[in-house]
């Protein structure tokens, strides 16, 4: 078969047509255009976890914050209640405490629990 | 592994501060003391049912043998329990207010009775000699828990209106320490309103006092007839009249 012959062919042109229009990616363009896809999406994770890491960092200073203010003037609140009461709202609230410790249903003199029978051989 | 539990109970009793302040120091050693009773007890106990496993397969001298030593040892410990016991009922008594002298000298008595009873029952089951003596020993044992049984149950209800006396005794110093008539810068309105706040909780104050009578007759009259001391109901009633009393005292005092 001559070459004007094999180029004339057209069965066979209409058959490879398709392969010449869309030649096949080759797998190593693959892999970089994932890489490619990879850096952008870091790109956007990088900040978007250091935005949360400092939110983090920054709510736990706040909290710690409070808490030491907190642990500062409960004293002093607590001061100013003990050195407000009188004698006998003093006395009232010793009563409330001896009353609490006198309900009847708790039973802190149960006899104990062990086998009272003899053992038997 | 006992004794570890052993020294967790002993540090969750030292460490509730507010609870020492209250309990006098030898209470707090007995409670302890009782607690790792208990545990050791639960030992022994076990160690008996094996020993008793291994007679009733075996059934030789030194199963029976064993048996024995087990059976000992657990009424030993059964008896160190009840003695504790009862001495922590004993320290509770001397310890408690609100509690009439003729009423806690006469079960302090009853309690340290017991408590020889008990010592001497622990000599004779320690030292029987053999299978027959100790089902002796634990035969008077048994007959005597009934009555052990009776006087923990009446010394029980007697700590618990002891201790709803003395609130309700305390309750009526400070009544008395707020009596409106009392205070000169009272103007007459701001007196007759004090004066009718007052009288509600007199009223409160009388209803507690009457049924507290009642509560130690009852009980004077069960331990007389040998009857159950089942005060709970009643004393439970009583402790709502007091509660509303102290609300009111509160609400009086602010």
């Amino acid at each position: 078969m001559s070459e004007e012959d094999i180029l004339s062919n057209q069965t066979q042109f209409a058959a490879e047509e398709p392969f010449l229009q869309n030649p096949p990616i080759k797998a190593e363009e693959q892999v970089t255009s994932k890489s490619k896809l990879n850096k952008k999406y870091l790109f956007l994770l990088i900040p978007i976890f250091l935005l949360i890491m400092g939110t983090l960092v920054g709510w736990l200073l706040l909290s710690n914050q409070q808490i030491e203010s907190e642990n500062v003037t409960t004293p002093v609140l607590e001061e100013k209640i003990t050195t407000k009461l009188s004698p006998l709202r003093q006395e009232v609230q010793a009563l409330q405490q001896q009353f609490k410790a006198a309900d009847p249903m708790v039973d802190e003199w149960a006899f104990p629990l062990v086998d009272l029978e003899a053992p038997t051989f | 592994m006992h004794v570890l539990l052993a020294a967790l109970l002993l540090l969750a009793v030292f460490i509730s501060p507010a609870q020492a302040q209250v309990e006098d120091s030898a209470l707090i050693t007995l409670k302890a003391s009782y607690r790792g009773q208990l545990l050791e007890y639960q030992t022994a106990e076990s160690q008996f049912l094996l020993a008793k496993g291994q007679y009733t397969q075996l059934n030789t001298l030194a199963s029976l043998e064993d048996l024995l030593q087990a059976s000992q040892q657990l009424m030993f410990k059964r008896s160190q329990i009840l003695l504790t016991y009862f001495k922590l009922l004993e320290t509770n008594l001397v310890l408690s207010q609100g509690i009439e002298l003729s009423v806690k000298e006469s079960l302090l008595s009853e309690i340290r009775s017991t408590q020889d009873q008990l010592a001497t029952q622990d000599a004779l089951e320690k030292n029987a000699p053999n299978k027959t003596a100790v089902e002796e020993a634990t035969a008077e044992f048994v007959a005597r828990v009934p009555a052990w049984q009776n006087l923990a149950a009446y010394a029980r209800a007697v700590l618990k209106l002891g201790r709803q006396q003395a609130v309700y005794d305390q309750a009526q110093l400070l009544l008395n320490k707020t009596n409106p008539q009392e205070d000169n810068r009272l103007t007459a309105l701001e007196l007759s309103q004090k004066q009718r706040a007052y009288d509600e909780i007199m009223s409160k104050s009388l209803l507690a006092k009457t049924e507290l009578v009642v509560m130690w007759e009852a009980l004077a009259a069960a331990k007389a007839e040998s009857e159950d001391f089942d005060l709970n109901q009643a004393l439970a009633k009583n402790y709502a009249t007091i509660s509303q009393l102290i609300n009111y005292l509160d609400e009086f005092t602010k």
